[in-house]
């Protein structure tokens, strides 16, 4: 793999054959994992024509500053993109007309795609950027809840006295999240 | 929100029952504070709800973490309209070598199915012939077989 200035110097001049590098060293391990997360060879696809997209078009608009790997910058996106899309699966109701009119009926929008972007997206975008507003350790216990942690192994990896310590916390850092949410136009 | 502080003390905090029954009091008689009330609810149930999805597509997958700023800082495509004809020729460029270079397919579906159909033939081909080897062995008479 070239090095990751000379990737998106490439990138930014459109150069064919540096998607094709890219698509060579990368995609088989991104397809191997999607694939074995839920996801089908198309959905890789997918995930890969999207990540590489918006690298490509953050381009044109400011610098990318790589403090990684190229590699470890671009799968890093990809499984992001990837958790997105399972949340979306998970969030939004399979598509019927029976869900249709209920949204329809309920107005809550849930396939509401006039500007491009769901009530249901804004919300989950809103939830991130409140979650990316809070202080480190913070957002260190939440990381490692919604990672599956208990709140017995928060408080032993974090140095919290005890288990109540880390639901004391959890509880605040709500009361900051609806804080800062309740503020979002 | 005017009434923050106030909702937020009754919810979250232990009150008496007077400061609760003053506050459903309040709750009766203003508008405005029923209103911050009900998106006070409305907020924090979309956050445990949002809390939950994630959580759940975080146990679902494997060799993943989640990060709050690398996903807050995922590039996206805002400031792009779909129509943008540089979007649309980054877009081809892309899906054509994805095309070009498309991995062959397994033997998928088609395989499995052949495979189980050869395993089941000879499984069956295996019974029978153990099964009359068995009857064999149980019609002989161990003695005449010694003689």
């Amino acid at each position: 793999m070239l090095p990751g200035n000379e990737v998106l110097m490439r990138l930014k001049s459109r150069d064919k054959t540096v998607i094709e590098t890219i698509y060579r060293c990368l995609f088989p391990s991104i397809n191997h994992w999607i694939t074995m997360n839920s996801g089908s060879l198309e959905d890789a696809e997918d995930i890969f024509h999207d990540t590489l997209l918006c690298v490509m078009t953050k381009l044109d608009a400011q610098s990318i500053n790589l403090t990684c790997d190229f590699s470890t910058y671009f799968n890093s996106i990809c499984r992001h993109k990837w958790h997105q899309i399972l949340w979306k699966r998970k969030r939004f109701l399979p598509l019927t007309v029976e869900n249709l009119q209920m949204s329809i009926d309920e107005g809550d929008g849930f396939y509401d795609m006039d500007d491009g972007e769901s009530i249901e997206d804004q919300k989950y975008h809103a939830f991130i950027e409140a979650l990316n507003e809070l202080d480190p350790q913070s957002q260190a216990v939440i990381e490692a809840s919604l990672n599956g942690k208990s709140n017995k192994e928060i408080a032993l990896e974090m140095g919290f006295v005890n288990t109540q310590a880390v639901a004391d916390k959890k509880k605040n850092y709500k009361k900051k999240l609806i804080r800062i949410i309740s503020k979002c136009p | 929100m005017k009434n923050f502080n106030y909702i937020e003390h009754i919810i979250n905090n232990v009150v008496t029952d007077k400061a609760k029954l003053q506050f459903i009091g309040h709750l009766i008689n203003d508008p405005e504070l029923r209103k911050q009330y009900r998106q006070y609810i409305h907020i924090a149930e979309e956050i445990e709800q949002q809390e939950n999805i994630i959580e759940s597509v975080n146990q679902d997958l494997t060799g993943y973490a989640f990060i709050i700023k690398d996903i807050a800082n995922l590039p996206d495509r805002l400031g792009y309209q779909s129509d943008d004809s540089g979007i649309d020729e980054v877009s081809l460029i892309i899906r054509t070598v994805i095309e070009e270079h498309k991995p062959s397919k397994p033997p998928g579906k088609n395989g499995w199915i052949r495979a189980a159909a050869v395993f089941s033939i000879g499984f069956q081909i295996f019974i029978s012939v153990s099964s009359s080897a068995t009857i064999a062995l149980h019609c002989c008479n161990p003695i005449e077989m010694v003689i």
